[in-house]
């Protein structure tokens, strides 16, 4: 029989390699969907145990990941106190909610890609669990980004006369104003400006009103950050009017940008009042709303954050 | 009669039956896609506009011709052209409008169907003679087991009629190159155009027909300036005439041309952005590597089905390699034997074809999507290809069984073999097919693991609305995140359809009953989602491989 098979893999390497390739493929097809192994209850109740123990200070810093996404039911036994899911958050480098990272894993699983920027800190093996904490590198910590929170805000258009609240949601996220231009909304996207794509919030103006966004009662930190830019198109528009961000704190002017008809990203910080909770309001206006194609962000920041 | 006696007697018709009930067996439980939304109510315009001008004809009235009526039925989906909306329109017109047995969409599906059983059928004629019969069904059997293609080819959406109009376009093509009759020159244009009509893909091919023209006739020096080849005819008859036939397909096209057309490559040139999870990272601010096709391709494809279309390809890419500067000269022998066979030609023509329309959405700015969709040409080609695989192996076979019944049982047992995965990987992933991944990346465990998207986006699953029955059968508000917007127009067709219940509403979160959570990382908000959900009470996870496609999460209310 094997000298066969020998002989028939000597006449024909090619066919005998593909039948072999087959049923290896076939095995591993078979293996990609076996049942999982039932883990353990004792071990699960430990690792829970175990994430009880985070320090209340880090919490709210803390994401837990709850990995491979096969093993995501283990993310209904956790406490409900925890933010755990089986996905990481999608954050900017300079400014992250999250920065400790716990992933609970059956042991021995692959670190994901999502988590390339951390260092591994700490690894905890719960009988066929592990617990491993990752921390991603210093940065400041983000505690509202306009761009990702836009659903928690209230968009309205102002003139003297009347207001119009914005509030038909959009599928990419952000509002409509009700009755007006399709360019009237607020919403993410990205302009290109100096040639390249610039992930903003689009908040295009409109000649006599007034665009207001209202963040609500916000928990400052240290800092509040306000970017903005004319995509480079609007900026060659020959006589384009210069677009001003106001941004006021409890009612009160804390301060302004003037966005004149020139390229690139314009920066404004204001230093505030950490952990105050304040009603937070810009307001966005121009004199001429003839292609002004403007985007901002505004992210409320604090500290460095390890 | 006599058509029929001959669907049951002649093998290429055979082979269009039978895939035509091998592609009905799987039509029922098809989820739908959010590209319904789109392209069914444009197809029905069309058909209502077919019908109006037939009825026209009887009774004299020709005012569906008028412009106001061309402009109204055909600014409906104006970004896309409309060959495949009136393939679909057909199915309507006679599944749904004339002979009621299917929903709008199904008789839109049924229409897409055909069109598959007759590219099955031109797949196996365009092989068949260069090869043996057993290739040409093995080619067959590789496309309709190709779990994330068969799926397309399911859909109401432009993907599978836009490759199979350029599979037809490549094989007549060819024939019309080797051999310029009125005839093949008269098919090469007319699938050409229809291909044009269909989908942005089409004008790449030109470009592989270029390629594959400086391979073929490499331009060459004489009195210190370079001489090309004559232009085939069938160039001119591509170039020249076919784009005039799309014109006269599209009547949008008929008044403002320029500008109409303009508008039409400006919003193909700048794609509004879309989500893509790929390799544990989101683009959409900036798109995907340009590799992201490839990968796709190679991580979305049976592994065994890779392997046989890559042995059928290195032939023809040795051969078209020995032609680049530098590597080979004009007259070596390979190059002879390359002009003796109008097999291998046809290989490096199809070849040539694969790897334009692979790489045609790596262009800069182009946002890559969504799976393979965007490069559905390339199965029909890569089917080509594995043919010729299989016939090598199949010639190995002649050298070692003699006897030629059993040679050909053999041959026909190993085929089957090959495909297995493929057929395998269709019943395991059953109506999940656009959450298959190969063997290699550890199907979909593995490719969720290494930080693919598990889903193709905002798909209406069977099973959704068999749980929207179950868990609200007298009706109840639903809120389906991360991205609602596409289910309201489902859950509308599903109560119009009767099998929901008429109550049932959608609702955002702070009013919902139940909540669905629709497992797909490309949505940015779904890590928060996940984590925020599971503080309500999990009813049902629906998965492929332990991995959740979407949750039912029932809300407590106090």
């Amino acid at each position: 029989m094997v000298k066969t098979m020998l002989e028939l893999a000597k006449k024909m390497p090619r066919s005998v390699g593909f039948i072999l390739l087959t049923a290896l493929c076939l095995i591993r097809f078979g293996f990609s969907f076996l049942p999982l192994g039932k883990l353990p209850t004792e071990d699960i109740q430990q690792a829970i145990h175990a994430l009880g123990g985070i320090p209340p200070e880090q919490r709210n810093s803390t994401w837990i990941l709850v990995w491979p996404p096969h093993y995501s039911h283990l993310a209904e036994q956790l406490p409900k106190d925890l933010m755990a899911s089986d996905a990481l958050p999608q954050e900017q480098s300079q400014a992250r909610r999250y920065s400790h990272i716990t992933m609970l894993a059956p042991r021995n699983t692959p670190t994901p890609v999502e988590l390339r920027e951390t260092t591994e800190v700490a690894l905890q093996e719960v009988g066929e669990l592990s617990i491993r904490s990752f921390v991603f590198p210093e940065s400041k910590r983000l505690l509202f980004d306009l761009r990702s929170e836009i659903s928690k805000t209230q968009i309205q258009m102002e003139t003297p006369e009347q207001k119009l609240l914005c509030i038909t949601p959009r599928p990419d996220g952000g509002f409509m104003c009700p009755g007006r231009p399709e360019w009237n909304y607020l919403g993410p996207t990205q302009l290109m400006v100096n040639g390249q794509p610039w992930p903003c919030v689009w908040a295009h103006p409109i000649s006599g009103e007034q665009l207001t966004i209202n963040l609500g009662a916000q928990r400052l930190g240290d800092t509040i950050e306000i970017e903005s830019a004319l995509s480079d198109d609007a900026v060659n528009t020959p006589q384009g009017a210069a677009v001003d961000v106001r941004i006021e704190i409890d009612g009160q002017p804390a301060g302004n940008l003037t966005h004149a008809n020139q390229t690139g990203v314009r920066v404004l910080k204001i230093s505030t009042t950490a952990n105050k909770l304040s009603t937070v309001k810009l307001y966005v206006t121009t004199n001429n709303d003839a292609r002004r194609h403007f985007g901002l962000n505004l992210r409320l920041t604090t500290g460095i954050t390890r | 009669m006599k058509f029929f006696k001959r669907i049951f007697t002649q093998p290429a018709y055979l082979v269009g039956l039978v895939s035509f009930a091998w592609w009905l067996l799987w039509l029922p439980t098809i989820p739908w896609t959010d590209d319904a939304r789109f392209y069914v109510p444009s197809a029905i315009a069309i058909a209502q506009w077919f019908e109006n001008i037939l009825t026209g004809l009887w009774h004299g009235d020709y005012s569906a011709w008028s412009q106001s009526v061309i402009d109204n039925v055909f600014a409906q989906n104006r970004e896309h052209p409309p060959v495949a909306k009136y393939v679909m329109a057909l199915g309507w017109l006679f599944f749904h409008h004339w002979l009621p047995v299917a929903s709008d969409i199904v008789a839109c599906r049924l229409a897409v169907g055909l069109l598959w059983a007759g590219f099955c059928s031109l797949l196996f004629v365009a092989i068949r003679p260069l090869w043996q019969p057993t290739a040409a069904l093995f080619a067959v059997a590789f496309i309709n087991t190709l779990p994330r293609f068969f799926f397309d080819a399911h859909a109401e959406t432009l993907d599978a009629p836009v490759a199979m109009f350029l599979f037809a376009a490549t094989y007549f093509t060819w024939s019309a190159w080797e051999n310029p009759g009125r005839k093949n020159l008269l098919l090469a244009t007319f699938s050409f155009a229809l291909a044009l009509g269909t989908k942005l893909n089409a004008p790449f091919f030109l470009l592989g027909c270029f390629f594959y023209y400086v391979l073929v006739h490499p331009p060459y020096h004489k009195n210190l300036s370079i001489r090309w080849a004559p232009i085939p005819w069938v160039a001119v008859c591509l170039i020249g005439v076919a784009p005039l036939v799309t014109w006269f397909l599209w009547p949008w096209l008929w008044t403002d041309t320029t500008v109409r057309l303009a508008d039409y490559l400006r919003f193909h040139m700048r794609h509004y952005p879309i989500y893509f999870y790929y390799a544990g990272q989101n683009y959409r601010d900036t798109v995907a590597p340009w590799t992201a096709p490839m990968v796709m391709l190679f991580l979305t494809t049976p592994l065994v089905h890779l392997l046989v279309a890559a042995l059928g390809s290195l032939r023809p890419l040795w051969h078209g390699f020995s032609r680049l500067p530098g590597v080979g000269t004009v007259d070596n022998a390979l190059w002879s034997q390359f002009a003796q066979r109008a097999d291998l030609r046809f290989l490096l023509f199809v070849l040539v074809q694969f790897f334009v329309q692979l790489f045609a959405p790596s262009l800069p700015h182009v946002p890559y999507y969504g799976g393979v969709k965007l490069i559905a040409p390339v199965f029909g080609l890569l089917a080509v290809l594995a043919g010729y695989g299989f016939f090598c192996l199949h010639n190995e076979w002649e050298n070692f069984v003699t006897n030629t019944k059993v040679r050909q049982f053999a041959s026909y047992g190993f085929a089957t073999w090959l495909v297995v995965p493929g057929l395998l990987g269709l019943v395991a992933y059953h109506h999940r097919w656009l959450s298959y991944y190969n063997e290699w990346v550890g199907g979909v465990r593995g490719a969720a693991t290494a930080g693919f998207e598990r889903q193709y986006y905002d798909l209406a699953y069977p099973a959704l609305v068999e749980a929207l029955q179950k868990y609200l059968p007298h009706g109840g508000n639903v809120a389906l995140v991360p991205n609602g917007k596409e289910y309201v127009s489902y859950i509308e067709r599903w109560q119009h359809d009767g099998v929901l219940s008429s109550g049932v509403r959608a609702t955002d979160e702070t009013q919902a009953d139940l909540i669905i959570l629709s497992h797909e990382r490309r949505w940015q908000d779904y890590p928060t989602l996940r984590a925020r959900l599971r503080t309500h009470t999990l009813l049902e996870s629906y998965t492929i491989a332990d991995v959740p496609l979407f949750s039912i999460y029932h809300v407590e209310k106090n």
